[in-house]
């Protein structure tokens, strides 16, 4: 049976057939890059994919595993996880490896907080709602959040999110209204169309009513998110919003929102699974590597399959981060899990970066190496990888100057072409 | 512009567009009445008010005597508590019930409720840590040990498992929210009630991990914590405060019989996990009940709660600039008995609170609702309750708007918003559509809300009635805004002209109410307040 998604491929509707304004093309710069972030909540063990310690006695890796190396990415290769080789070789020359990234603290919140915005002030947004604030103007939903965590700040009206079950689609589609236990009825199509105008109008009129610089905030994103949200009814036959929990599924709905030119940037979750792995680390990380891998390689499929907006595939204008708020001890607990550890790894896979590479490491103690920011080798006078310099790194690529955002770290302008 | 305005169908902003640095007397109305019981003024309580203005400080002692004062509350307070979740590791199920979304709206409100009737019941403040009861409702007193007492919904209850007198400290509902692991060692929930309860938060500090402690090495790492400046900063007095949370150390989270209970024989397991003896900043304890009169005789109790009543009620974070005020609130506070009402009534009172367009900087002349008190105001004034299948959804997000609306599920979004968004514009529109249908469906449907919104012939038309149908506009504006609008404004004409055209589409004078009356409730005045 075909869903409302397949359907509307099959037929091939678009923004252009239904007559909506799509982005005009132009040459590739930081500014039409596109975002997607992978966020693997709980904190992963990179010793299972990116960490390839097998010299190291303080840490713990599988018996079963062994160094693989595609292009210039080393990796922990696993009968198990077939999907990580399959990735690298497909991907590796577009890939960058961080290992040794330090994220000050081994709390699953405040690391969130810290891997996606820097800081644990809990007001400053996230990297993706400052990149997609930048061309929130091109975009009806500048960043959608469709899993994993969001911290838009002073932002809020260019990020929303889907709801893990539907909940956008029912708010597009009117189904919301039905879905209630006094349902006494909703208004019809047309009526509807009357009501926005009138309540768009009314949006616009109290804007202008505004008497200082917080009601004009305030009343002004509402005009926009007014204009935003009849934009998206529009929309809803053109794509499916319903991305559920499973990466691939997001995937899916995150190429179709970059396609039809809905947002600049994307979250997605890795899916439901847990990786928080206090026990059984081995076996749970195995899997959850392996499903994530899986996603990533068809996102990644489906992007190169996909006509870009300035380049000939999504995949030559988005950029792909995969990160966790975490990682994990190198040795195993007495429950064969392993507990919070301040440095993890991260991964970036787009354009505009010098791939097939892995950036900093750790050391024997499993703490992160110094990098040299210029160059992005190891150095013993560098700077120790840090979420910041993660997030310096994607503003640069986008061509926003990050000090605003990151002061005092430097972008890792070594990895960018 | 007014023509202009005029001309689009849409009124222009004329009533409060004077900026004066104080808060136009009805606005005030509104939004306090919001703040303390979630709904809006009634028409007498505006006609008092415009009256005599210094009505409305009677009227804020009235407003929490209300019995949605109690409930107002709660909502606030669940923005600090975060308990209202959906990752429970139990279910309903667990304990062979069907009612899932009435056990975890019991689960996520116990400690909220205890709040919330220290607050209504005009009990001192420190009850929320030294108290001997809980409050439970049946779900509670089914599952949990809990002799509650005959009676519908909420009942002040006692756990019958020998836990010691603390509040909220000794609630299942809040640990089983802040669990912990065997290594974390019940940090987490001493930093949730030190965050909770005395605004001190240890996460929020930044963490320098000391390269010469090597994290490898157990004996080292405990060394460190005890004499590492880096980190004995924050475990010289959270290790003590985590150990005295033992007795709630569940070795199954997920099994119900296990997790339901207090274990005074584990108390002591802080030697095994933590090493260190329970304290507080200090002062040495032995049981919950010590470290919630510890809490409650400690300076930063009274103060947290006036910083997140200050917070809370405006919207924004506090700053330096707020010291002089937040003092004064802590004073009214205590020397108001360490009420809640004295409390919240010396923000509501504050002239910042009621500060207008002009005033300084940090005043708020207007501020966002949250999702569930764009429910409450809703549903008192059409009578709708949003629910699916038992869920409140605009307080859940699995199946619920609670998120896309704004608000944080302590996990995936940790904060309130306080500006609008897409998903929040469309969540409005259709709990407004739904609402208003429910407002005007016929008396005979047993759906039927009692329709005191609405008073129209709904076989009027402008032409066979257009006084009646004004009186309703002015009527539905006085009720919705607080505000009088000329049977010949701009208001009223817009309104007949929209009730015009949904009446030309469908020719049901039903629908077209309904119809108008979800574009009002799609108003940014009824977001924005």
């Amino acid at each position: 049976m075909l869903n409302r998604r397949h359907f509307l491929g099959a037929t091939g509707l678009s923004l252009a057939t239904l007559g909506l304004p799509a982005r005009l093309a132009h040459a590739s710069t930081g500014s039409d890059l596109k975002f997607i972030f992978v966020f693997a909540q709980g904190g992963w063990d990179p010793t299972r994919v990116f960490a390839t310690e097998f010299g190291n006695n303080n840490v713990d890796m599988e018996a079963d595993a062994e160094v693989a190396t595609v292009g210039g990415i080393q990796f922990v290769d696993h009968p198990n996880r077939p999907s990580v080789r399959t990735f690298f070789e497909s991907w590796h020359d577009r890939s960058v490896v961080f290992n040794g990234v330090m994220v000050r603290s081994i709390a699953h919140e405040i690391c969130t907080m810290i891997a996606m915005t820097g800081t644990t002030s809990g007001v400053s947004p996230d990297w993706p709602a400052v990149l997609a604030d930048k061309e929130r103007n091109a975009f009806t939903l500048p960043h959608l959040v469709l899993g994993g965590p969001s911290f838009p700040g002073e932002l809020g009206v260019a990020v929303a999110r889907t709801g893990g079950n539907g909940q956008l689609e029912a708010l597009l589609s009117g189904t919301a209204v039905d879905m209630s236990d006094q349902y006494a009825g909703g208004p019809s199509s047309p009526a509807e169309n009357l009501i926005d105008r009138w309540v768009a109008r009314r949006a616009q009129a109290r804007s202008m009513g505004a008497r200082n610089a917080l009601e004009t905030a305030l009343l002004n994103d509402f005009h926009t998110a007014t204009s935003h949200a009849s934009a998206l009814k529009d929309l809803q036959y053109v794509m499916d919003f319903s991305g559920g929990t499973d990466l691939t599924d997001q995937g899916a709905v995150a190429v179709e929102a970059l396609r039809n030119g809905v947002s600049r940037c994307l979250t997605l979750s890795t899916g439901s699974g847990g990786w928080d792995t206090h026990t059984n680390n081995d076996n749970d990380q195995s899997i959850l590597w392996e499903n994530t891998f899986n996603g990533l390689g068809q996102l990644l499929n489906l992007l190169r399959a996909t006509p870009g907006s300035t380049s000939a595939t999504l995949a030559d204008e988005t950029v792909v981060v995969l990160l966790s708020e975490m990682g994990r001890t190198p040795k195993l607990n007495v429950f064969s899990g392993k507990d919070h550890w301040p440095y993890t790894s991260a991964m970036i896979v787009g354009p505009r970066l010098t791939g097939s590479r892995v950036v900093g490491g750790f050391d024997r103690q499993y703490y992160g190496q110094s990098v040299d920011t210029v160059s992005g080798e190891v150095s013993d006078t560098g700077a120790v990888l840090s979420a910041e310099s993660i997030g310096a790194t994607l503003l640069a690529m986008a061509d926003i100057d990050p000090t605003p955002y990151v002061s005092g770290v430097d972008p890792i302008m070594g990895v960018l072409e | 512009m007014v023509m202009l305005l005029a001309l689009i169908g849409c009124p222009a902003e004329t009533p409060d567009s004077d900026a004066s640095a104080t808060m136009d007397p009805v606005a005030a109305l509104v939004r306090t009445s919001l703040d303390l019981r979630g709904v809006r003024p009634s028409e007498d309580e505006v006609a008092r008010v415009e009256a005599d203005p210094t009505e409305l400080d009677l009227l804020v002692d009235e407003f929490m005597d209300d019995p949605r004062f109690e409930g107002r509350v709660r909502d606030l307070w669940a923005e600090v508590y975060l308990t209202r979740t959906e990752a429970y590791l139990i279910s309903a199920a667990s304990y062979g019930l069907d009612d899932q979304p009435a056990f975890q709206t019991a689960v996520g409100d116990e400690a909220l409720h205890i709040l919330g009737y220290i607050a209504a019941n005009d009990l001192p403040y420190t009850e929320l840590v030294t108290g001997d009861w809980t409050m439970a409702d049946e779900t509670l007193a089914e599952i949990w040990p809990i002799d509650r007492p005959r009676g519908d919904g909420w009942q002040k209850s006692r756990y019958t498992d020998d836990r010691p007198a603390a509040g909220i400290l000794a609630t299942n509902s809040m640990w089983w929210r802040y669990t912990s692991t065997t290594s974390n060692a019940n940090r987490k929930r001493a930093n949730a009630a030190s965050r909770i309860l005395l605004c001190n938060d240890y996460l929020s500090r930044p963490i320098e991990f000391d390269r010469n402690v090597n994290l490898l090495d157990e004996e080292a790492v405990e060394a460190a914590v005890q004499s590492d400046p880096a980190c004995a900063n924050c475990h010289n007095s959270l290790d003590p405060f985590a150990a005295y949370f033992f007795g709630f150390w569940w070795y199954d989270y997920t099994n119900p019989l296990e997790a339901s209970r207090y274990y005074p024989e584990r108390e002591l397991t802080w030697r095994t996990y933590l090493g260190v003896e329970p304290a507080f900043y200090g002062q040495p304890g032995a049981s919950l009940a010590d470290l919630g009169r510890q809490i409650a005789a400690d300076h930063r109790f009274p103060e947290c709660a006036t910083r997140q009543a200050w917070e809370l009620l405006l919207r924004r974070d506090a700053t330096t600039d707020d010291t002089d005020r937040l003092a004064a609130h802590r004073d009214a506070f205590i020397n108001g008995g360490l009420t809640v009402r004295a409390l919240l009534r010396s923000v509501v009172t504050d002239p910042a609170y009621r500060a207008g367009a002009s005033a300084e900087d940090g005043s708020v002349s207007l501020k966002m609702a949250s999702p569930d008190l764009l429910a409450t105001q809703i549903e008192d004034l059409t009578g709708f309750r949003y629910t699916y299948a038992g869920y409140d959804l605009m307080r859940t997000d699995m199946v619920g708007y609670r998120t896309l609306a704004g608000g944080a599920d302590g996990y995936n979004v940790t904060s309130t918003a306080a500006g609008p968004n897409a998903t929040l514009v469309l969540v409005q529109e259709r709990l407004a559509e739904a609402a208003a249908w429910y407002a005007v469906a016929p008396s005979e449907d047993p759906l039927a809300a009692p329709g005191a919104l609405m008073t129209v012939d709904f076989a009027a038309t402008p032409e066979t009635d257009r006084a009646a149908m004004v009186a309703q506009i002015q009527d539905l504006h006085l009720r919705i805004f607080g505000k009088r609008v000329a049977a010949d404004g701009e208001e009223v004409e817009a309104a007949l002209e929209l009730w015009t055209a949904l009446y030309a589409v469908e020719p049901d004078g039903r629908s077209a109410w309904a119809g108008l009356l979800s574009a009002l409730l799609r108003d940014p005045d009824l977001l924005f307040y």
